[in-house]
């Protein structure tokens, strides 16, 4: 098929509003969607407990871990940045990816530096907190985070 | 059985919590069946026992991610259901990211952090507003001419795009008075 050549067009199809039996609008009304909002809040206070959990967990395994410690720690991360957003913590992200931005790169085998790494869990307990998005001494922590994770890297030979 | 109670969607996302969330956001506002898959072949997998009436999936996914996953869906010559609609969650939204998305033919975009009115909406938007699926050599999926707009001066090549180009030619014709 060339530029020329006509595209092959299927008109839309209203098979989903047939199956619900009408349009969908009518049915997701706004009490639904209230409901939605009141199921999505139920499920943040367990969100932010999961955190707590994944960050005690990657403070555990820099002190006592052994083995693949880098991999946990990665892994944790990535997930602390996901349940981030949904938790509403837009410093916890940050300080999450920090973390993430400072093992990019590196092999199973890479032992994390323990300071800069209890640096920026510090930073992250700290974004967990209630009013974390407000305090403007969070940003200031996660620029100083984002500060230690290059030089570190440099120190590193990792720019 | 009528009703969000007949729909059947599929929720793909590797990361536990927030399949968590939007299966309960979906399950809470009665949609009858809603299955859970952990990436893309998991889903493919999931899919081929009965196919979905909508599929919710994040970009960001491993071995696979949303992108190929979808055109695996979308092209993939044994694919018993290219047609099905595809709404992706991401948290990236750079322009090439939301780009990359469109162009690997989902139907809708779900920007994270989710709130449940966005997926609603998006929800909404496929069952009450289906677009054209449309099959060239280099893109299947849904139309992504969202609106023709007076910017679109073509190339015209579909069969029904006459009258769109008789409209364009009369927007940038001199008024007769």
């Amino acid at each position: 098929m060339s530029l020329n050549t006509p595209a092959q067009l299927t008109p839309p199809s209203f098979r989903l509003q047939r199956l619900v039996g009408e349009p969908a609008a009518n049915v997701l009304t706004s009490e639904v969607y209230y409901k939605a909002e009141m199921i999505l809040a139920e499920m943040i206070p367990p969100l932010v407990l999961e955190v707590h959990r994944l960050l005690e967990e990657i403070s555990e395994t820099l002190e006592n871990g052994t083995g693949n410690i880098r991999d946990l720690i990665w892994d944790n991360a990535h997930e602390i940045r996901g349940l981030a957003g949904s938790v509403g913590k837009v410093y916890l992200g940050l300080a999450a990816n920090l973390i993430c931005q400072y093992l990019q790169d590196t092999q199973s085998d890479f032992i994390p530096d323990q300071e800069v790494m209890q640096t920026i869990i510090i930073i992250a307990f700290q974004a967990l907190r209630d009013d974390a998005d407000t305090d403007p001494m969070m940003k200031v922590l996660v620029q100083d985070g984002a500060r230690a994770i290059l030089a570190q890297r440099h120190r590193e030979g990792r720019e | 059985m009528a009703g969000l109670a007949s729909l059947h969607v599929l929720v793909v996302d590797d990361n536990p919590h927030m399949r968590s969330i939007v299966v309960a956001i979906l399950r809470g506002v009665g949609i009858g069946t809603v299955k859970e898959a952990s990436d893309g072949a998991d889903a493919m997998e999931v899919m081929r026992a009965g196919v979905p009436d909508i599929v919710i999936v994040d970009l960001n996914m491993f071995p696979i991610d949303g992108l190929e996953f979808t055109q695996m869906i979308r092209t993939a010559a044994d694919s018993p259901f290219p047609f099905v609609p595809i709404i992706m969650m991401t948290g990236h939204t750079e322009r090439t990211k939301v780009m990359s998305a469109r162009d690997s033919g989902i139907n809708e975009l779900v920007a994270k952090p989710i709130s449940a009115k966005t997926l609603l909406d998006r929800i909404v938007a496929v069952i009450d507003r289906p677009r054209a699926f449309v099959k060239t050599s280099s893109y299947t999926g849904p139309c992504r001419r969202r609106g023709i707009g007076k910017e679109f001066l073509g190339p015209w090549r579909r069969k029904g795009d006459e009258k769109e180009k008789e409209a364009q030619r009369n927007l940038y014709q001199e008024p007769t008075s």
